[in-house]
C-alpha cells in the first residue's frame, strides 16, 4: 500500500462452512473512496450479496468494520460497525457500537472483519496480532453473556476484548444483539441472530501493539490534549459525564415526548420515579467509559439484592432502555427497570425491541382481547413488571405467545390481525426507539427513510436546530453555531415538514451517517456537544491519513453510503411503500403538554416525495442513473 | 415569594447536586421567567420552561408556589 496511515489495509475473512480463514488486502482505492465504518460494510454487501437472501441462511454474510480514526487515541473512537442483512428487517442493516472491541480490532492489526459460510458446532473466533483461530465453543454455548464473557476472559488475559452474541441470538430470535465487554452494544436490526445462526458466539481480539500509525502524530497528540482539556469542563458534557443518557428522561417528559403507554401518551406521571436522577441516586455506582474518552458518560449500577441477574457487570440502563422498559410499559418500578436491563443483557437481547413488542401486546390485549392469537393467553396489564419479566422468558424459549413475540412486532402484528398493526411501533420492522415523531417531525421523516427502518439517530433531532445558535457558555448545548459551515443557519420549528426542514433533514443525514462513517461517537462531536468543530473533523482525518480532504468529500461519502443502503434494500425487494411510519403517528398525541399534536400526513408523504427528489431518486425511492455515476456507485449498484 | 425549579438536560450544571430533582427558592414578587434566566445566566432564546405542566412564554409572570421546569432537549440517547 502506498503511504496510505490511519489503516492496516487488511481484511480478515473467515469462512465458517469450511474453517478457512485468511487475510486480502482492503485495498487503498477501495479505502480512500468509502472510509470505513458502515460506508465500508455496504461496499462488502453490495458487492457479495447481488440478490435476495433469507437473513436467516448460508448465504448471509456479517461484516465488522472500523476506520481510520479508530484506535487513535482519542475521545469517541473505539467504535466499529456490524453490517448484515437484518433478521428483523429483510433488509440491510448497520448497527453501531461503544466501547472497545474497535479499537482492539484496529491496533491487533485488522480493519475489517467478513464472515461468511455456517459452522457445524458452535465456534468463537480468536484474533491475535498475526494469529487467526477457531476454537470450540460448545462449553459457551447456552451461558450468559456475562458468563462467557468471564471464561473467555480467564482462557485468554484480561486484556482480550470479548465480544459477543449472547443466548437470544444462539435461539435465533429476531432481536438478538451483540455486545462487547458486556456494557456495548450493536443493539439493532437482529445482528446477534446473524452470529448465532451462522453458530459463531464470540470473536474475542487480543492486541499488543498500543498505537496504530499515524501521517502526522505530533497533530493527532495535540487534538487528543485539546479534547480532553475542553470535555473535562464543558458545559454540556460536564451532565453528560455526571448522568450519561439517563439524564435525557425528564427533560423529555418536560417537552411531551416522552413514549409512554406503547407512545399513547408523550407524558408519564411516574417520570421522576424511574428518572435517571432516581436510579441514579438508588443503584448508581459511578461511570465508565469507551477507549480513550475523556467523557466516561457510562453508568454503573450497582448489585442489587436478590435480583436474578447481577446488575453489577452489564452496566446500567441508557434513557432508550428506561424509556422504553419503563414509560413505553407503564412501569413504574426502577428496580425493576435496572433489573430488566441486566436480564436483557446477559441474554443479549435488544431493549428496545424487548419494549415495543411487549407494548404492543400490552396494548392489543387491552384493545383486542378476542384475537384468536390471543386465546388462552394469560392477560398483561401496564405496569405488571413481574408479567415482564416472565414474557421475557416466554420470548426466550419460543413459548406461547413468546413465540409470537420472538419474531418482531410487525411480524407478531402480522399473524395477530385486527388493527394491531396501527400501534405496531416500527418501520421496516425495526421497532421505533424512544423518541416521539409528533414533538419533531424530521425524526418521523428519518424514521421512515431510513434504510434499516426506525432509529433515532438518523440525523439531528428538530429540537436541537429550532432554536438559534446563540447558547452561551452556561448552557453549552446542541444548537446551530457549529453547523452553519454545512450551510444550516435558519432555526425552522420542529413540527413541520416544509421544503426548507426536508433541506435540513438532507444535510443532517449526511452529517450523521458521517460520524458512522468514521465510527466516532456522536456525543463528542457537533451539534451535540460541540466540543470540537466540522474543522476538526476534517483536519483529523487528514492527520490520520495523510489525505487531502474537505467536509465536502466527507459528506459526499457519507451521502454515498445512505445511498448505498437504498440501493441494498432496493436489492432485496423493498420500495417506497416501504417508507411510511405507523398510523398512530398521523393520530393524536392522548395526554401530556403535546397533547393533541400529530404529524399532519399530507406534509409527510409530500416530505418523503421532496426528499427523493433532493436525493436524487425517482418516485419508487430508486438513486437514478445520474445520481450512481455522480456517486461512483454505478457499478456496486449493477 | 417563593417558587420550585427543576434544571433538565444539559441545563443539570445549575443544580446544587447531580441528582436534585427540584429545589425551592426566593424570588422578588413579579418576576418573569427570562428574569429568572438572566439570574442564572442561561440564554432565553435556548431553553424551554413548563410551568405547572404547562409550556410557557419567557415573558410569563411568576406566582407564589409555582413549579418552573427549563429543560434542553438532544437527539441522543
Ligand atoms: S461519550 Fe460516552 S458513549 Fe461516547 S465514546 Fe465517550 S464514554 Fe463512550
Amino acid at each position: 500500500m502506498a503511504d496510505y496511515k490511519g489503516y492496516n489495509n487488511k481484511l480478515l475473512r473467515v469462512n465458517l462452512s469450511s474453517s478457512d480463514i485468511r487475510t486480502e488486502e482492503i485495498g487503498e482505492d477501495v479505502l480512500r473512496k468509502y472510509i470505513g465504518g458502515t460506508s465500508l460494510g455496504y461496499y462488502y454487501m453490495l458487492k457479495e450479496i447481488c440478490s435476495k437472501i433469507d437473513p436467516l441462511s448460508d448465504e448471509n454474510r456479517i461484516y465488522f468494520t472500523t476506520s481510520p480514526i479508530t484506535g487513535v487515541r482519542f475521545s469517541g473512537n473505539g467504535r466499529h460497525s456490524v453490517t448484515t442483512v437484518s433478521p428483523l428487517t429483510g433488509g440491510g442493516t448497520s448497527s453501531e457500537a461503544g466501547g472497545w472491541w474497535g479499537a482492539a480490532l484496529k491496533l491487533s492489526g485488522i480493519d475489517a472483519i467478513a464472515v461468511e459460510g455456517v459452522s457445524n458446532k458452535p465456534v468463537y473466533l480468536y484474533v491475535e496480532d498475526d494469529k487467526y483461530e477457531l476454537h470450540d465453543a460448545d462449553d459457551l454455548w447456552g451461558r450468559s453473556t456475562g458468563d462467557v464473557q468471564n471464561i473467555l476472559k480467564q482462557r485468554h488475559g484480561k486484556n482480550a476484548r470479548v465480544l459477543q452474541t449472547g443466548p437470544a441470538g444462539e435461539k435465533l430470535i429476531r432481536f438478538a444483539c451483540i455486545t462487547n465487554e458486556l456494557r456495548h452494544f450493536n443493539g439493532r436490526g437482529g445482528t446477534g441472530a446473524v452470529m448465532g445462526h451462522k453458530k459463531l458466539r464470540a470473536i474475542v481480539v487480543k492486541n499488543n501493539r498500543k498505537a496504530l500509525p499515524v501521517a502526522d502524530q505530533n497533530g493527532v497528540g495535540d487534538f487528543a490534549a485539546y479534547l480532553n482539556r475542553n470535555m473535562k469542563d464543558h458545559p454540556a458534557l460536564a451532565p453528560h459525564r455526571q448522568l450519561g443518557t439517563q439524564r435525557f428522561l425528564l427533560p423529555t417528559n418536560a417537552g411531551g415526548m416522552l413514549p409512554t403507554y406503547n407512545f399513547r401518551d408523550g407524558s408519564f406521571d411516574a417520570a421522576e420515579q424511574v428518572s435517571g436522577e432516581e436510579i441514579n441516586r438508588l443503584y448508581g455506582d459511578g461511570s465508565h467509559t469507551c477507549y480513550a474518552c475523556a467523557v466516561s458518560c457510562k453508568r454503573k449500577m450497582k448489585s442489587i439484592e436478590g435480583a436474578e441477574v447481577d446488575t453489577s457487570i452489564y452496566g446500567g440502563p441508557e434513557y432508550e432502555t428506561m424509556a422504553m422498559l419503563g414509560p413505553v410499559l407503564g412501569i413504574e418500578n426502577p428496580k425493576a427497570i435496572v433489573e430488566l436491563n441486566a436480564v436483557c443483557n446477559a441474554y443479549g437481547l435488544d431493549t428496545i425491541a424487548v419494549g415495543a413488542a411487549i407494548g404492543w401486546l400490552i396494548e392489543a390485549m387491552e384493545k383486542e382481547p378476542d384475537l384468536p392469537v390471543f386465546e388462552g393467553v394469560e392477560k398483561i396489564g401496564w405496569n405488571e413488571p413481574d408479567k415482564v419479566f416472565a414474557i421475557i422468558e416466554k420470548i426466550m424459549n419460543y413459548d406461547g405467545i413468546g413465540a409470537l413475540l420472538a419474531q418482531g412486532t410487525r411480524a407478531a402484528a402480522v399473524k395477530a390481525g385486527g388493527s394491531t398493526m396501527d400501534y405496531a411501533m416500527q418501520v421496516k420492522g425495526q421497532d421505533f426507539p424512544a423518541h416521539e415523531p409528533r414533538g419533531k417531525w424530521t425524526v418521523g421523516l428519518g424514521m421512515a427513510v431510513n434504510a434499516a427502518g426506525a432509529d433515532h439517530l438518523v440525523a439531528a433531532h428538530d429540537v436541537v436546530i429550532d432554536h438559534p445558535g446563540d447558547a452561551g457558555p452556561k448552557f453549552g448545548g446542541a444548537d446551530l453555531t457549529d453547523i452553519e459551515g454545512i450551510g444550516l443557519l435558519e432555526p425552522l420549528p420542529a413540527e413541520s415538514l416544509s421544503a426548507k426542514k426536508v433541506r435540513n433533514f438532507v444535510y443532517l443525514q449526511q452529517l450523521w451517517m458521517l460520524y458512522d462513517v468514521l465510527d466516532w461517537c456522536k456525543f463528542t462531536g457537533v451539534p451535540e456537544t460541540r466540543s470540537y468543530t466540522l474543522k476538526h473533523i476534517v483536519e483529523i482525518v487528514e492527520m490520520a491519513t495523510g489525505w487531502k480532504t474537505s467536509i465536502f468529500d466527507l459528506m459526499k461519502c457519507a451521502e454515498r453510503t445512505i445511498n448505498m443502503g437504498r440501493i441494498f434494500n432496493n436489492r432485496m425487494g423493498f420500495t417506497s411503500s416501504d417508507d411510511t411510519l405507523p398510523e398512530r403517528m398521523f393520530e393524536p398525541i392522548s395526554a401530556g403538554p403535546l397533547k393533541g399534536h400529530s404529524i399532519d400526513k399530507e406534509q409527510f408523504e409530500k416530505a418523503v416525495e421532496l426528499y427523493y427528489q433532493m436525493m436524487g431518486w425517482n418516485e419508487r425511492g430508486e438513486p437514478q442513473f445520474g445520481k450512481l455515476v455522480e456517486l461512483g456507485l454505478e457499478e456496486l449498484a449493477g | 415569594m417563593k417558587i420550585s425549579i427543576s434544571f433538565y438536560g444539559n441545563l443539570i450544571i445549575h443544580r446544587t447536586e447531580a441528582n436534585e430533582l427540584k429545589r425551592q427558592i426566593q424570588i422578588p414578587g413579579g418576576m418573569t421567567v427570562s428574569g429568572l434566566l438572566v439570574s442564572y445566566g442561561i440564554s432565553e432564546k435556548t431553553v424551554k420552561a413548563v410551568c405547572n405542566g404547562k409550556k410557557v412564554d419567557v415573558r410569563h409572570i411568576l406566582m407564589e408556589d409555582d413549579y418552573l421546569q427549563f429543560y434542553s432537549l438532544n437527539s441522543g440517547g
